[in-house]
């Protein structure tokens, strides 16, 4: 008896002990940022992961040549890429989490007037080869966009600026506001160029493992240089130096705070998604003026709706999010500071569904102007 | 007699250990205590790649400057174990830095996404879970231990039998 005692004892130990590794074999990992630079003589290239962080990654006193003007919003300038200076960057994440990348280019105070630059990435896989020679411009008899101009007038009409044809487009450019041809026409290169700016500043995102080209295209702006593109000529404009840092890090999504209040006299029900669907709210979440923001625990995306209640919720920068009131038995609608806003849905009540970069961080639930009149 | 007794101390000096490991696993699981391997050297040298770090769950009022915290990262992927180098009390949030970086953490953390302070670690315990092997390893121990279990019946009936 003692010894099968001491079986079923040794047993029990054994699965345990099992168990017990099994348990440090199952540990979740605890990491941090890397950052790890490889640079070679002609094309840049830079890794990151998870392991430590130091500096960025940077491109030293970069001579960029430019051998004519060209004008980034001119829809009418096929030979952009040909005097264009781009400088290829391969990129990859090693590291577990997501990651970001934000690319600062800095000019030397001794440089020309005049110089701009254009940052994009695209998959390493689909990245378009290239060198970091300029063309020769005499050869080029090309009557087609290159694929850097493609990719610049992309990006200006997600800011909502249509590249203008500067031969043809007169009308277009007539039609801007401003007093006269000069300032319209200085109105829309500030709006341009305000764009450009804004799409420089924007993180490039690699999840896990993804790699990416990232390419900085640099070029002399017509209107600012005292020259003009001479497709004969081998005019040379000069030299530029810049110094390009390339920082990594883990992505780090920037939120802000949503104040939805409920100035209706009664009681409603809101929901609140985040993909601008389905996904319902996660995040952190505040009711009233007293309470301290906590992680959002109810189910269904339900945030409140009680007559006068203000719910803060925080909602990433960028990430469409839909808004909704119960049903059309509640004669409310949503407003934001420009008036009115989101649409009657059916039975499924009053909806919105947009960034809080357009909406602002402000929306009220208002009374219908219908109801509130006298009878 | 003396093959015997060899096998009897072995036997005897496996329960021991086993026992004292799964008495250490039951004690961390009981007390909430968490466990994390470390996957970088980023806190070296305190911490290296392949220690196991021990965090408990702290009150953010009790935690000060030169404390290790594990905690999320903001956007939930992935947790990351540094030292407070800053504590926010009104904004509860605190400021992080690993012991060999070169710069501070890029964004402070959230009082709520910090999962607690450092307990105590272990080193090259990590190992087991950073490796590729550690699945591995797993099924072969449950292997041995189905194994013995099995043989060591099979003799006690035997025994049994000739008796």
């Amino acid at each position: 008896m003692q010894k099968k005692s001491k079986t079923i004892f040794t047993a029990v130990v054994t699965v345990l002990f099992v168990l017990s590794v099994s348990y440090f074999a199952l540990l979740a990992p605890t990491t941090a940022w890397y950052y790890q630079e490889d640079t070679t003589s002609r094309n840049y290239s830079f890794t990151f992961g998870d392991f430590k962080m130091e500096e960025e990654a940077r491109v030293d006193d970069l001579t960029v040549p430019l051998r004519a003007a060209t004008r980034f919003a001119d829809a009418g300038e096929v030979l952009f890429d040909e005097v264009a200076h781009v400088v290829k960057v391969d990129a990859e994440n090693l590291g577990g989490v997501k990651g970001q990348v934000v690319v600062n280019v800095q000019e030397d105070d001794n440089n020309p007037a005049g110089l701009k630059w254009f940052i994009y990435d695209t998959p390493q896989n689909t990245a378009t080869v290239t060198d970091n020679e300029i063309p020769d411009v005499t050869a080029n008899t090309t009557a087609t966009k290159g694929a850097y101009k493609t990719a610049i007038e992309t990006m200006l009409t997600q800011y909502s600026v249509t590249p203008l044809d500067y031969k043809t487009d007169q009308t277009a450019i007539n039609a801007l506001s401003g007093a006269s041809y000069d300032a319209k026409y200085e109105t829309y290169n500030a709006t341009a160029s305000a764009a450009l700016d804004a799409h420089n500043a924007q993180k490039i995102l690699f999840d896990p493992g993804e790699e990416k080209v990232i390419y900085v295209v640099f070029w002399a702006e017509y209107g600012e240089v005292e020259s003009s593109l001479d497709v004969s000529s081998a005019v040379t404009l000069g030299n530029y130096s810049v110094d390009i840092d390339f920082e990594a890090g883990p992505y780090m999504p920037e939120y802000q705070t949503l104040s939805i209040t409920n100035t209706y006299s009664g009681d409603i029900n809101m929901r609140l998604y985040l993909d601008g669907s389905t996904t319902q709210y996660t995040g952190l979440y505040k009711v009233g003026s007293g309470s301290t923001m906590q992680e959002y625990s109810a189910s269904g995306g339900l945030i409140g709706g009680i007559a006068g209640q203000t719910v803060e919720v925080q909602i990433e920068v960028g990430t469409p999010f839909k808004l909704t009131v119960a049903s059309t038995g509640f004669p409310v609608h949503f407003e934001n500071a420009s008036g009115g806003i989101g649409t009657v849905s059916g039975v499924s009540g009053k909806v919105i569904t947009d960034t809080i970069s357009n909406l602002g961080n402000r929306i009220n639930i208002v009374q219908d102007a219908a109801q509130s009149q006298e009878p | 007699m003396k093959r015997v007794s060899i096998l009897r101390i072995v036997r005897n000096v496996f329960l021991i250990a086993a026992t004292l490991v799964i008495a250490f696993t039951a004690v961390m699981l009981v007390s909430g205590t968490k466990a994390f391997a470390v996957e970088s050297d980023s806190m070296s040298p305190r911490l290296h790649r392949g220690d196991v770090v021990f965090v408990r769950r702290a009150d953010f009022d009790t935690l000060a400057k030169g404390d290790i915290i594990s905690a999320h990262f903001p956007n939930g992927d992935g947790i990351f174990t540094h030292r407070i180098i800053l504590v926010d009390a009104e904004k509860k949030q605190v400021y992080t830095r690993g012991d060999y970086n070169l710069s501070d953490d890029p964004m402070p953390t959230d009082a709520s996404h910090i999962i607690g302070k450092l307990w105590f670690s272990l080193p090259y315990l990590g190992f087991l879970s950073l490796s590729a092997q550690g699945f591995t390893l797993i099924y072969i121990l449950l292997g041995v231990a189905i194994v013995l279990i099995a043989v060591r019946f099979i003799f006690a009936r035997r025994r049994k039998t000739d008796c």
